[in-house]
């Protein structure tokens, strides 16, 4: 269901779910034939997520990473555990991109 | 101007252009190739002027009295003509353009974006062939209160191998010396004059076997704000128009070796439905 990505950086997988992710200031999102593309203001740059990347992007409303596994698993009956790594992948794509940023820190 | 002269005003996308041209033949063929564009009744904020030619020694042509370029070659005047014109339009256009062929079948375009040399041109004309409509070979140009894709009616600007292709009617020319000018009705069609509602994007791979895929809408929107003309707007706020526009198109993935194939699959594979009003 959901694309496998490489955690990378120095963060844990426990570390990066529990940061509450909120959409950067910068980031402008238009959902587009179900499925969210994001211009970067800062870059000058599009990003196009896919369906599972688009289902996380729509929950980054300032829960945690945790939380959007959750509910992403009651969504599609399956246990948090199976889609927590790759929700912390996603995260730790659109935070390093510029695109989510933690709502304490604005 | 002597009766061996002649000007004619034009406004494409709003702005006013007065071509003066001393030499008869030459003004009548330029005319032919903007037949399309409307004409202006009002003062033209620039002023391209044609000079010399046959036996009056190089083509010289002025922009607002200033000489921007001379050549021995006719060709290479009539394409530095027009790309002249090309930047002063579209340098001034204040609606969003976007490089990109245009085609329109009814009230709905069909855009071909590109950067310059990726075969627009070439596939713009092959689809005019087809029974497409003309719209433009270089910019799809949006109305940004509308949303509307409105008629750039430059002409086509084809490379010597790309004309081959074609059997243009009487009238066009061929020195072999640089990009030759061709109206539509060169290649047996004809131009959409109307403001249009953006149907279909087509991203195109030259040079892949002939095939026409669907693709999800949202995919085209990189490439067409890539090949934005910049302009003073906010680049944010284009993105959001661009999506707003794209969000109700279609939006395929084209891929070909030769034109006229390309286009003749585009006339049988493309849905032909009228937009809604």
């Amino acid at each position: 269901m959901f694309e496998s990505l490489p955690i990378r950086h120095n963060l844990s997988m426990s570390e990066i779910l529990d940061r509450p992710v909120l959409a950067a200031p910068t980031a402008l999102a238009r959902e587009i034939d179900g499925n969210f593309t994001i211009y970067d203001k800062q870059k000058d740059s599009v990003m196009v997520l896919n369906d599972s990347a688009s289902a996380i992007w729509r929950l980054c409303d300032g829960r945690t990473g945790s939380a959007i596994a959750a509910e992403l698993a009651s969504s599609f009956a399956a246990s948090p555990g199976e889609i927590e790594r790759d929700v912390a992948s996603v995260l730790e794509e659109l935070t390093a991109n510029g695109l989510l940023v933690n709502p304490a820190h604005l | 101007m002597g009766p061996a002269g002649s000007s004619f005003d034009i406004d494409l996308l709003g702005t006013r252009v007065r071509a003066v041209v001393d030499h008869h033949e030459l003004a009548g063929h330029l005319r032919h190739l903007l037949v399309d564009a409307p004409a202006s009744d009002e003062a033209p904020t620039e002023v391209l002027e044609i000079t010399g030619g046959d036996t009056q020694g190089d083509w010289v042509l002025r922009h607002n009295d200033r000489g921007i370029f001379q050549s021995g070659s006719r060709t290479r005047l009539i394409e530095r003509f027009f790309a002249t014109l090309n930047e002063l339009v579209l340098d001034a256009y204040h609606g969003v353009a976007i490089h990109a062929g245009v085609v329109a079948r009814g009230r709905s375009a069909i855009a071909i974006p590109g950067r310059s040399g990726a075969g627009k041109s070439t596939l713009t004309a092959a689809c005019v062939a087809a029974g497409f409509s003309y719209v433009s070979d270089e910019a799809l140009c949006i109305d940004r209160l509308t949303g509307d894709v409105l008629p750039y009616p430059r002409p086509l600007m084809l490379s010597e191998p790309s004309l081959r292709l074609f059997s243009p009617k009487e009238g066009s020319r061929n020195s072999g010396d640089g990009k030759v000018a061709l109206g539509p009705a060169d290649l047996g069609g004809n131009t959409s004059s109307v403001r249009l509602r953006l149907a279909d994007v087509v991203l195109v791979e030259r040079g892949s076997a002939l095939t026409l895929e669907p693709i999800s809408p949202s995919v085209v929107v990189p490439e067409l704000l890539e090949r934005c003309f910049r302009g003073r707007e906010d680049r944010g706020t284009t993105f959001e128009l661009l999506a707003g526009v794209v969000r109700d198109c279609r939006a395929w993935r084209l891929g070909y070796v030769e034109a006229i194939d390309a286009a003749a699959l585009l006339r049988r594979e493309l849905p032909f439905s009228q937009p809604a009003p």
